[in-house]
């Protein structure tokens, strides 16, 4: 083996007889296996694997779940096409004849288009919030914001992304969706529940926003464990004492 | 073999293989990019493509070597959506093996700018050390991952390890003392 062929071989051990024999390749195929060994030496960083598995997991759920693509650009589509006709509904008076088919149960027609509207964008907004990419989530849960009215499915949902989504800004979106709500009972309850559950600063500060604006003075306990807990943020203590103080405030 | 089984839509045993190659799949993109949100997001990225391409899956190939393949595009996808997605060589954990402090300082110094020297290779020549050094990869596996031939792989090999070899000398120069 000559030089030339040896240079791109230095670190296999077919080239060992020229570099018994060729100081200039061996003193070069040293150093290169040294740099070869020292890269063994630098550790891989540790992977965190509980957060991964959890998104891991939701994802595997969502798709468990989810309908498939075609599925929701059908929905997208006959969502349009129920808004073109509630549209041309409005401005295009309905022969008397034409109208028993979409009356229902008495219901007139417009209204009972919207209904279906409704129920069309409920479940894409709920089929969105089942896919495995944190963007279409995000989608979802911001179309349940824009719902005419609360349905028991769609909040049940929000709260559900409240507690489980790994992502941040999904759950911060699921907040603001919930506010509609804010009145109902089991809002309230998914709230106080998260306020000890969550892990982020920013969320788990947007959840005192919520509760301080929905006034819910039963949260105080809650707000309490928040204060008290040394593993938690300083600044998320610290506007748990804020919240406190306003919730107090206000009830007297 | 669990592919077949996700591939047959026992969806159960993708939680197995996840469990068995998350590790290796973040270690290599952690060592692709010194970052780990996106680290953690290719490696996400990568099960759902599993899912998303599972009909494709053959039998007769190895499953690492699929399994790299994917994530191979999942990092080029990411890079390319991310082109200002800087590695961060000098964040990364160096572990200490040598005996007195002394010797313990110049060999941990050593492997942080080994570390930037990997980070300064060019990506190709950087993610073709990574899989032969870190995950044992063959010249002929590396061939059939990258669709090239053996004595092509090894001599790209060579020529990634040379450029690794000068960019670290040249880190060890006083005025680039870390």
């Amino acid at each position: 083996m000559q030089c030339d062929d040896a240079r791109d071989r230095l670190l296999d051990p077919d080239a060992d007889a020229h570099l018994a024999s060729c100081p200039a390749c061996r003193a070069d195929a040293e150093r290169l296996r040294r740099t070869w060994s020292m890269l063994a030496t630098l550790a891989p960083e540790e992977a965190d694997s509980d957060a991964m598995r959890r998104r891991f997991t939701a994802s595997l759920d969502a798709q468990r779940q989810a309908p498939t693509r075609r599925w929701l650009l059908r929905a997208a589509a006959l969502l349009v096409a129920f808004s073109g006709g509630l549209a041309a509904g409005a401005a295009w008076p309905v022969p008397r004849g034409a109208e028993a088919p979409f009356r229902g149960q008495g219901e007139p027609p417009i209204a009972a288009l919207r209904r279906e509207i409704g129920d069309v964008r409920a479940l894409l907004t709920l089929s969105l919030m089942q896919q495995a990419a944190a963007t279409e989530r995000l989608h979802g849960v911001r179309t349940a914001a824009q719902l005419v009215d609360t349905r028991p499915e769609v909040v049940s949902a929000l709260l559900d992304a409240l507690r489980r989504d790994p992502d941040v800004n999904v759950r911060l979106a699921a907040i603001r969706a919930l506010e509609r709500a804010g009145t109902e009972p089991a809002v309230r309850d998914g709230v106080v529940t998260a306020l000890d559950l969550e892990e982020s600063p920013l969320v788990s500060i947007a959840l005192m926003d919520f509760v301080v604006t929905a006034r819910m003075p039963p949260a105080v306990t809650a707000l309490r464990r928040v204060a008290d807990n040394e593993d938690r943020d300083q600044a998320v203590r610290d506007a748990a004492v804020a919240a406190i103080n306003q919730l107090i405030e206000e009830g007297r | 073999m669990l592919m077949q089984e996700v591939r047959d839509g026992r969806l159960d045993s993708l939680a197995t293989l996840f469990e068995r190659h998350h590790r290796t799949l973040f270690a290599f993109f952690y060592r692709m990019t010194g970052d780990r949100p996106a680290s953690e997001d290719m490696v996400q990225d990568v099960f759902v493509r599993i899912l998303r391409y599972r009909l494709g899956y053959r039998e007769q190939g190895s499953f690492r070597g699929w399994l790299f393949r994917i994530a191979r595009n999942a990092r080029h996808d990411f890079a390319a959506a991310h082109p200002l997605l800087e590695p961060m060589a000098d964040e990364m954990d160096v572990p200490v093996t040598a005996p007195g402090p002394a010797a313990q300082l110049e060999h941990r110094e050593a492997a942080g700018r080994l570390r930037q020297a990997l980070q300064l290779l060019p990506a190709d020549k950087r993610e073709l050390i990574i899989l032969a050094r870190y995950h044992g990869m063959s010249h002929d596996e590396l061939a059939v991952l990258m669709d090239s031939e053996p004595g092509t792989i090894r001599v790209r090999l060579h020529r990634a390890m040379r450029q690794l070899d000068v960019i670290f000398t040249r880190l060890q120069e006083p005025r680039h003392a870390v």
